[in-house]
C-alpha cells in the first residue's frame, strides 16, 4: 500500500493480485511511484500476453516503460508505440504484446488515464459510478500497419472519488458459469462495488482492491484462469488517529489526558488499563470487558463510550510491533487485540502517540518475563515501523 | 440459585505472570461448575500495586473473595466451597 500527501487530499493506492492457477508468478505487473518535488503521483497497469514467468517480464518491461515514459512527459502514442516495439516477439503467435493502464495524478487532481487493451476503468464517486471524459485514438504500429486504439479520459479528481483498474482476469472470471456466462462484466463489476461502498463507504483502496480480486477468484471456483489482479486509487481526507498509552506523569494531567481524547477529530485507542481506567474516571464512563477475543499471546481487548478501541498496554503494543516487523498480509486478521489494533493502525494515514511518562512500579520487579519492555522505547519501535515500512504520518508526544 | 461471578483481571501483570490460561478457562470448567458461573474480565483494579498487602498476581475474584496467585485449580476450590456453603443463594 501506498500513501501520499497531495494537498488536503491523502491518494491511497491499493493492489491485490492472484497468479493463474499452477503459475508461480503473475503475468500482470502494477506499479506505482511518487514524485514529491512536483507532487505527482503515477501508476502503471500491465498485462503480459500469456501467463507465468514470460509473461512477467513481458509486462514488467511495459510497466517500467510506461512508468518512466509518464514521468517524462512523453506523448502517450509515442509511449505506447516504443513500449510495443520494445517487447521481444512471441514464438508460437508472431506478436509482440502486453496490455497496460497508465494514470498520471498531478497536485490539482487533474487525471490523465490512457488505456491499451485493458479492461474500462471504473470512476466512482460516493458510491455512484460517473464517466470520465473518453477519446480513442488510432495509431500505427511499425511497417505492418497493424490499427490499436489508445482510449484517453481527463478526469478531474475529488476528495472521495476511487479509480478502479482491474486486469482482464478480473473481468473474464466466471465465465461460463451459471452466475457470470460472459464473465464477470463491468457493469456488473460497478454494481458489485456499489453494494460494498454502501456497507462500508470509507473501505480503505487496499481492502477494495483485495476484496474485487478475492470475488474474482471466487468466479473462478478458486482454479484461476488467468492473472487476476485489481488496483485501487482512493482520494481522501487522511485519516487521524490518537492513540494514548500511559498514565501521565502528574497525576494533575489526568483531566487534560482526557480532554485531548474527547477533543480529537478522529478514532482513539487507549493502550493500557490504568490510562483506560484514569479516562474512564474522568469522562464518567464504564469500561467493559470483551471475553470473545480469544488469543493465547495478549490479554482480551475493552471498549468504553467514545473510544474506539481499549487494550491492555506494554504487551499488546510489543506484539504489534513484532507482528509488523515480521510483515502483515491482507486482509488483516483482527481476532485478538493486537491484530485489531494493527487494522486501526493501518487503516490510518496520520497517527498520534500520546505517550504517558509514568513508571509502572509494579512492572519494575526483576523476576518479571523480558516481554515488558519501556514503553517508550516500543512507542519508538512502532513509529519507525509505521513511517518506513508502511509510509504513514506519525508524530509521538509525551505528557 | 444466583449466578457465581468470576472476575478476572487483565492487567498486564496478571497476564504475565499466568492469567494468560483464563481465557480458555470456561472450556476448562466441570459442567456443573460451568452451569453456575458468570466469567467476567476486569479492568486492572490495581492489587498489583498492594503486593504486600493482596498477595502476588494474578489476581481473581470469585463474588466477593480475592485469590491471589490464582490458577485454575484455585478458582474452581473456591466455586465448589461456595455451592457447598450454599451462601450464594
Amino acid at each position: 500500500m501506498k500513501e501520499s500527501h497531495n494537498g488536503e487530499c491523502y491518494i491511497e493506492i491499493g493492489f491485490s493480485q492472484v497468479a493463474k492457477e499452477k503459475e508461480v508468478v503473475c503475468g500482470d505487473v502494477f506499479m506505482s511511484k511518487r514524485i514529491p518535488e512536483e507532487n505527482r503521483i503515477v501508476a502503471v497497469l500491465s498485462d503480459g500476453l500469456g501467463s507465468g514467468v514470460r509473461a512477467n517480464v513481458l509486462a514488467t518491461l511495459t510497466a517500467t516503460m510506461g512508468l518512466h515514459f509518464t514521468l517524462h512527459r512523453y506523448e502517450p502514442q509515442e509511449a505506447a508505440r516504443n513500449i510495443l516495439s520494445a517487447l521481444p516477439v512471441d514464438k508460437v503467435r508472431k506478436i509482440s504484446y502486453s496490455t497496460f493502464t497508465l494514470v498520471d495524478i498531478d497536485s490539482e487532481l487533474n487525471t490523465s488515464i490512457v488505456n491499451f487493451d485493458n479492461p474500462d476503468l471504473l470512476f466512482i464517486r460516493s458510491s455512484e459510478v460517473i464517466q470520465g471524459k473518453e477519446k480513442r485514438q488510432v495509431f500505427q504500429k511499425g511497417r505492418r500497419a497493424v490499427e490499436r486504439s489508445l482510449k484517453y479520459i481527463e478526469y478531474k479528481a475529488c476528495p472521495g472519488d476511487r479509480i478502479i483498474l482491474v486486469s482482464d482476469g478480473v473481468s473474464q472470471s466466471g465465465i461460463g458459469s451459471v452466475l457470470y456466462p460472459f464473465g464477470w462484466e463491468i457493469p456488473e463489476i460497478k454494481n458489485w462495488v456499489k453494494g460494498i461502498l454502501e456497507s462500508k463507504p470509507d473501505i480503505s483502496a487496499q481492502e477494495l482492491a483485495s476484496r474485487i480480486v478475492g470475488h474474482a477468484h471466487t468466479n473462478d471456483a478458486f482454479h484461476a484462469r488467468d492473472d487476476i489482479s485489481g488496483a485501487v486509487i482512493y482520494f481522501r481526507r487522511p485519516r487521524k488517529l490518537l492513540l494514548c498509552t500511559g498514565p501521565p506523569f502528574h497525576p494533575e494531567d489526568d483531566q487534560r489526558l482526557a480532554r485531548r481524547i474527547v477533543e480529537f477529530p478522529g478514532q482513539k485507542i487507549i493502550c493500557g488499563g490504568t490510562t483506560a481506567e484514569i479516562v474512564g474516571r474522568e469522562l464518567g464512563r464504564q469500561i467493559e470487558v470483551h471475553l470473545e477475543s480469544v488469543s493465547a499471546e495478549v490479554p482480551p481487548f475493552s471498549m468504553m463510550e467514545g473510544i474506539d478501541l481499549i487494550t491492555e498496554g506494554v504487551l499488546t503494543l510489543g506484539k504489534v510491533a513484532s507482528r509488523l516487523e515480521k510483515g502483515v498480509t491482507y486482509p488483516i486478521k483482527k481476532n485478538d487485540a493486537a491484530g485489531l489494533l494493527i487494522s486501526y493502525l493501518l487503516n490510518n494515514d496520520q497517527i498520534f502517540f500520546l505517550t504517558g511518562t509514568r513508571i509502572n512500579e509494579a512492572h519494575q520487579d526483576p523476576n518479571l518475563p523480558v516481554e515488558l519492555e519501556i514503553r517508550r522505547n516500543v512507542v519508538q519501535k512502532i513509529k519507525r515501523l509505521l513511517e518506513e515500512r508502511f509510509l504513514k504520518e506519525v508524530h509521538v508526544d509525551f505528557i | 440459585m444466583n449466578k457465581i461471578t468470576v472476575e478476572i483481571c487483565y492487567g498486564t501483570l496478571c497476564f504475565v505472570m499466568g492469567g494468560e490460561v483464563f481465557e480458555t478457562l470456561q472450556e476448562h470448567l466441570p459442567e456443573e461448575i460451568k452451569q453456575v458461573v458468570t466469567l467476567k474480565g476486569m479492568v486492572c483494579p490495581g492489587y498489583c500495586h498492594q503486593q504486600e498487602k493482596y498477595g502476588k498476581p494474578p489476581f481473581v475474584k470469585v463474588q466477593d473473595r480475592l485469590i491471589c496467585e490464582a490458577n485454575p485449580q484455585k478458582i474452581i476450590a473456591c466455586i465448589t466451597n461456595l455451592m457447598k456453603d450454599g451462601s450464594n443463594q
